[in-house]
């Protein structure tokens, strides 16, 4: 292991659902992963892995424990602070695409370079069609969402995904609504970002093949890291 | 905020008929009350225009507001001393001194008057008896200080009073009740009992219904003869540049003389509390039909957020805050309110129109042959930010939901 900041950290990190029964999502889950590093969550269905996953994007708060991201404690954040650091340091790519059913491709693309408002309107627009460019989707910057292929939704999401250049892509199972050609390539991107663009990313799923060509595996079972 | 407005017009435009159809609501609302203002605003001044052109400014009558004091009450100002029995002194009953009076009056600027000796007197013609109010005038000063001559139908006018020993101008609808016709000789009989001869030598018509039908006009010295009562003058009319400085005027004039001074604004106070409350039915209606089309907009605006839960869901994961996603839907109930209102605007002014070429024909108070309208730039403006803001409150319970939607919900739903 590097002896360098992880780039997104996890200190017994536990997610418990108050009710008559409390029910445990995410149970004491120690985790790391480096800049570069394409990690891949497994296990059950049911077993935590979304629930993990949205800890370590700051879409929800854990009962205990901490997530750091690039060595900040993330714990005792505001709300708005948690907010700014996803859109400036994380991306999502959900199983659906989440795609604005209203907006052009690179309309949606450019969406959260509109919200971070670092680039001028001309600068994001070339930056949204570089990007679809990259991923294999150029003349789709006109189109609507629902013009496309699934492949190619969920490339677009990708493509939004990196659009303020975050260093790290979270993806809960991305490729589980595509056919095995069209998640190759989604795998394909994710290795090519973490290799060639230094990219942290980390996704959950179903596929073993697919996770088997990671560079490491972490699997759960009843919200516990058991490998 | 361009960013929120991109995203809130890119929610209507993609429903579009469900987001006219709202603004059409709000249109009417706003349309409905800009018409509305404009038939009451039109009516209410067409109303004081008639008072103001129409009757005098100020009525200097010879009464008092509260009876004189009695030599017992001046001696004991504080006592409980009550009287019985009183008889009060017979007194001349006409304005003291009013030459006097006449010339400090028109000594002041923009004012003229009119002195008159204002009697009830029987007409009688071909077995009719009517009676009638005589008023006896100067006719330079009638001409100066009231508009009655315009409104005199014969030829001649007020001077047509000096072509007869003893003329008479009739309202048409006193006229009408004697069935007396220019040139006709009438009996004109006072309360003191004196009787005279007089010759119809000229109509007038006012348009208010109530002067038309008992007011009648003779010279000022042919009056006081008629009455008995040489040398009196008990009213005077004053007309003033400025009509709404009368309650000052009147005021300062009765403190002055002790005679009653009553200003147009008070003669017509009932009239004018009608209208008080005539524009509060109507502020009741208009916003009755802006709160319809409130709803209409909640509508609008929950249907979008519960369509775009989604959409929140992955706005607010990328990094948009709470506050963000609310002011897109209250931008969306706010554009649709002041879109509204825009076409509103349209729709008040084309009904404005087709109001205003509405004839018709009937008496009442006055008589009128159709719709007066007047529109002011208030009327557009309170309507149209009205409408606004209330489309904007009516959004907020859904916004203020969207912006409250915790992400992960949506998200664990979503496959
Ligand atoms: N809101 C909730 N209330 C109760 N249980 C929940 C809720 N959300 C998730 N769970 C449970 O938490 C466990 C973990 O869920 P999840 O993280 O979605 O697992 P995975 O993504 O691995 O399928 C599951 O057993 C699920 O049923
Ligand atoms: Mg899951």
């Amino acid at each position: 292991m590097s002896a360098q900041t992880p780039a997104i950290e996890a200190r017994s990190l536990s997610r418990i659902l108050p009710g008559l029964v409390p029910a445990v999502l995410v149970d004491g889950v120690d985790f790391r992963a480096e800049k570069g590093e394409l990690v891949a969550i497994t296990g059950a269905s049911g077993s935590g892995k979304s629930s993990l996953l949205y800890l370590l994007g700051l879409l929800d708060e854990p009962t205990s424990g901490s997530v750091i991201i690039a060595g900040q404690d993330c714990a005792p954040l505001s709300d708005a602070e948690r907010t700014f650091l996803r859109l400036e340091r994380l991306g999502f790519v959900f199983q659906f695409h989440f795609l604005l059913a209203e907006f052009s491709v690179l309309n949606n693309v450019c969406m959260p370079m509109k919200k971070l408002g670092r680039l001028s309107d001309a600068e994001q627009d070339a930056h949204g069609r570089e990007l679809l460019k990259e991923l294999g989707l150029q003349g789709f910057e006109k189109k609507l969402p629902e013009q496309l292929s699934g492949g190619e939704r969920q490339r677009v999401a990708i493509a939004r995904a990196l659009a303020n250049a975050p260093g790290i892509l979270l993806a809960d199972e991305p490729t589980g609504n595509l056919d095995s050609k069209n998640s190759r390539i989604v795998f394909d991107i994710f290795r090519n970002l973490a290799r060639d663009h230094g990219k942290t990313i980390i996704t959950v799923t179903h596929d073993h093949d697919l996770a088997r060509t990671c560079d490491r595996q972490v699997h759960l079972a009843d919200g516990k890291v058991v490998a | 905020m361009k960013l929120l407005l991109h995203i809130a017009l890119g929610h209507l435009l993609a429903r579009k008929r469900q987001t006219l159809v709202s603004m059409m609501g709000v249109a009417m609302g706003v349309g409905f009350s800009i018409a509305m203002a404009s038939l009451m605003e039109g009516s209410q001044r067409d109303f004081i225009t008639r008072i103001v052109d129409n009757m005098p400014h100020i009525v200097i009558k010879d009464e008092f507001r509260a009876n004189p004091l009695q030599p017992v009450d001046l001696l004991f100002q504080k006592g409980a001393v009550e009287l019985k029995g009183l008889k009060p002194k017979d007194e001349i009953r006409g304005i003291k001194a009013p030459w006097n009076k006449i010339e400090a009056l028109e000594a002041l600027p923009g004012l003229k008057v009119a002195p008159t000796l204002s009697s009830q007197i029987f007409l009688s013609f071909g077995g009719k008896d009517v009676s009638a109010t005589l008023l006896g005038i100067d006719v330079e000063r009638e001409r100066q200080a009231t508009s009655i001559e315009a409104d005199i139908v014969t030829e001649g006018g007020l001077d047509s009073l000096h072509t007869a020993a003893n003329g008479l101008i009739l309202g048409r609808g006193l006229a009408a009740k004697l069935g007396a016709q220019p040139n006709d000789t009438l009996t004109a009989t006072s309360a003191s009992g004196v009787v005279m001869k007089m010759k119809v030598v000229g109509l007038f018509h006012t348009g208010i219904i109530s002067v038309d039908s008992s007011q009648s006009y003779a010279l000022l010295k042919k009056a006081q003869i008629l009455a008995d009562r040489p040398n009196v003058i008990n009213l005077m009319r004053i007309k003033m540049s400025d009509p709404m400085a009368a309650v000052d005027m009147a005021l300062m004039l009765e403190s002055r003389w002790g005679y009653k001074s009553e200003s147009w604004q008070e003669s017509n106070e009932g009239l004018l509390g009608a209208f008080a409350i005539r524009n509060a039915v109507m502020y009741i209606t208009v916003s009755a039909i802006l709160i319809v089309a409130s709803f209409g907009i909640f509508n609008v605006v929950s249907t979008v957020v519960y369509e775009k839960t989604r959409d929140i869901a992955i706005l607010r994961s990328m990094g948009f805050e709470p506050s963000d996603i609310k002011g897109i839907f209250l931008l969306e109930g706010f554009l649709v309110g002041l879109l509204g209102a825009l076409l509103g605007w349209g729709l008040g002014f084309g009904l404005c129109q087709i109001l205003g070429m509405v004839r018709f024909n009937i008496k009442m108070m006055t008589e009128v042959q159709g719709f007066i309208l007047h529109s002011t730039w208030i009327h557009y403006t309170l309507s149209g930010a009205v409408a606004a803001t209330s489309a904007t409150l009516a959004s907020y319970l859904p916004a203020r939901k969207a912006s409250r939607l915790k992400p992960v919900d949506t998200i664990r739903g979503a496959a």
